[in-house]
């Protein structure tokens, strides 16, 4: 079993639905995107418009991540899914500057969106959920798959542009969508072999 | 036009150690091979022991900014790590040089008589030469903690461990230059370390155009780190002061006879080649610019 997502991008509206979507499932704090929409502009005038990327954590099959982790924090599982154990994890970024996808980003500190002082309640139960010191990533929300669930970015998205499934089913979603559609991935020449792949790039 | 930026998550105190840990290991390095060849007796003996202490600093100075609480500790306790991690290789090699490095300095310092073993014993000398291996590994590895990185062309370079190696024995010359203005020296020792130190300085340089060369061949972002790369700072500050001067005064102390004349020029040259050491590692490190995720 390998998990894995299809984007179209022909879909993608840039509204920042999955954006949003994921920070309130991780309650990551203000400066940390796990999931973002890079918009570009594509074109010259009088034929140019703005084009949209969606990007997180691509779990490659061969994670760049992995390999530079000092202390074992950085795993990956049988399912695919790249993560990091916080309790392993000595925050020394090189995991950040190897990754090709800019998807890991260092939690120097937790701050609450509304300032300090101004905690929500809801930040105060996910902030706990989060190691200061640590490096945070996507986990294509791994606590909500164990309960049949979707990732956030996925259920949220408005115009359907995410699938996610099992990569090494032939018979899922994704993989169908990808098998029609051809799919392709970012920095391929890397060998990363990401498992986040992009329909009508 | 977009600005071109570096990557900002290691700073100075990764500069530092890049810089301490090749200074540390060239300066125990050219201490153990005075030692073997009889030059320079105190020189040697002083520069043995600042080799391991300054390793020792760059590596506490490292772990300060890089390492969170007690997980440190797994750099050593994780070996699984070192068969991917060119961090944990580094620990482990810096550790192991520190350790023999002291083991074989130590005995021949005051309060150390104690130890079950001297410098030029058996025992004393196979740390020595474990130590001088391992001296040759340590300026190389932030070469390749930086090299393996595929994401910033700049640093996924073959010249940058070879660069390193060079800069970092170059730096170790001249901390033996300075510690010679005050111990007994003579000028047949002198000269030899100022034809080590010119031969690096020269190699370095060739390594370094080259090193520009192809960072600015490498797509790009390539091009923007070798913009980044080579401001005023780097071509006045590593190339012209700390290579071209120090060579110029190099080649003029080999000419003199003089003992003062012969110190003052190492030591001057010597100063030389250690600022343009810091500057070039902070050079490289912070015009490591990455590729964009969606093309290069």
């Amino acid at each position: 079993m390998r998990y894995g997502m299809a984007i179209d991008l022909k879909k993608c509206v840039g509204c920042n639905a999955c954006t949003v979507a994921c920070r309130m499932e991780n309650g990551t704090p203000p400066g940390i995107l796990l999931c973002q929409v890079e918009k570009y502009e594509v074109g010259t005038y009088p034929a140019a418009r703005m084009d949209f990327l969606p990007r997180a954590c691509m779990h490659c099959a061969e994670p760049p991540c992995l390999e530079v982790c000092p202390t074992g924090a950085t795993y990956q599982r049988e399912d695919g899914l790249v993560l990091v154990d916080p309790r392993k994890c000595m925050g020394c970024r090189y995991c950040v500057l190897a990754c090709p996808y800019e998807a890991r980003h260092p939690l120097r500190r937790i701050e609450n969106y509304y300032g300090p002082g101004t905690v929500t309640p809801w930040e105060e139960k996910k902030h706990k959920t989060l190691t200061k010191g640590t490096v945070q990533k996507c986990t294509f929300c791994a606590h909500r798959l164990g309960d049949g669930r979707q990732p956030a970015c996925v259920e949220v998205c408005p115009a359907n542009a995410r699938c996610f499934g099992d990569l090494d089913d032939p018979e899922s979603d994704v993989s169908r969508v990808v098998a029609r559609q051809g799919g392709s991935v970012l920095k391929a020449e890397l060998g990363t072999c990401p498992s986040v792949y992009y329909l009508n790039s | 036009m977009t600005e071109i930026k570096g990557q900002k998550h290691w700073g100075w105190m990764v500069v530092l150690d890049l810089f301490l840990a090749g200074l540390g290991a060239g300066t125990f390095l050219f201490s153990f091979v005075l030692d073997r060849l009889g030059e320079c007796p105190e020189l040697a003996r002083i520069g043995t022991l600042i080799g391991p202490v300054v390793v020792l600093l760059g590596s506490v100075l490292l772990l300060l900014d890089l390492g969170e609480g007690g997980h440190v500790l797994r750099l050593w306790f994780h070996p699984a790590a070192l068969r991917t991690s060119w961090i944990t290789r580094g620990a482990w090699l810096q550790t192991g040089f520190i350790i023999f490095g002291f083991a074989h300095a130590l005995p021949r310092f005051a309060g150390f008589a104690w130890l079950p073993w001297d410098a030029s014993g058996g025992l004393g000398l196979a740390f020595g030469w474990a130590a001088a291996v391992l001296a040759l590994t340590v300026p190389v590895y932030p070469g390749m903690v930086l090299g393996v990185i595929r994401s910033i062309p700049a640093w996924n370079n073959a010249a940058l461990p070879v660069l390193f190696l060079f800069a970092g024995l170059n730096t170790g010359i001249a901390v033996l230059q300075l510690v010679a203005l005050g111990v007994t020296v003579d000028v047949a020792g002198l000269h030899l370390l100022a034809i080590a130190g010119l031969v690096l300085s020269v190699l370095l340089l060739l390594t370094l155009a080259a090193y520009v060369e192809i960072v600015r061949h490498t797509g790009t972002t390539g091009r923007a780190s070798a913009r980044l790369l080579t401001s005023g700072v780097f071509v006045w500050g590593v190339a012209v002061a700390g290579l071209v001067l120090p060579i110029v005064l190099l080649a003029v102390s080999l000419a003199s006879t003089g003992l003062a004349q012969v110190r003052v020029l190492g030591a001057v040259s010597a100063v030389l080649v250690l600022a343009g050491g810091l500057l070039l590692r902070h050079a490289v490190v912070t015009s490591g610019v990455r590729m964009t995720v969606r093309s290069d």
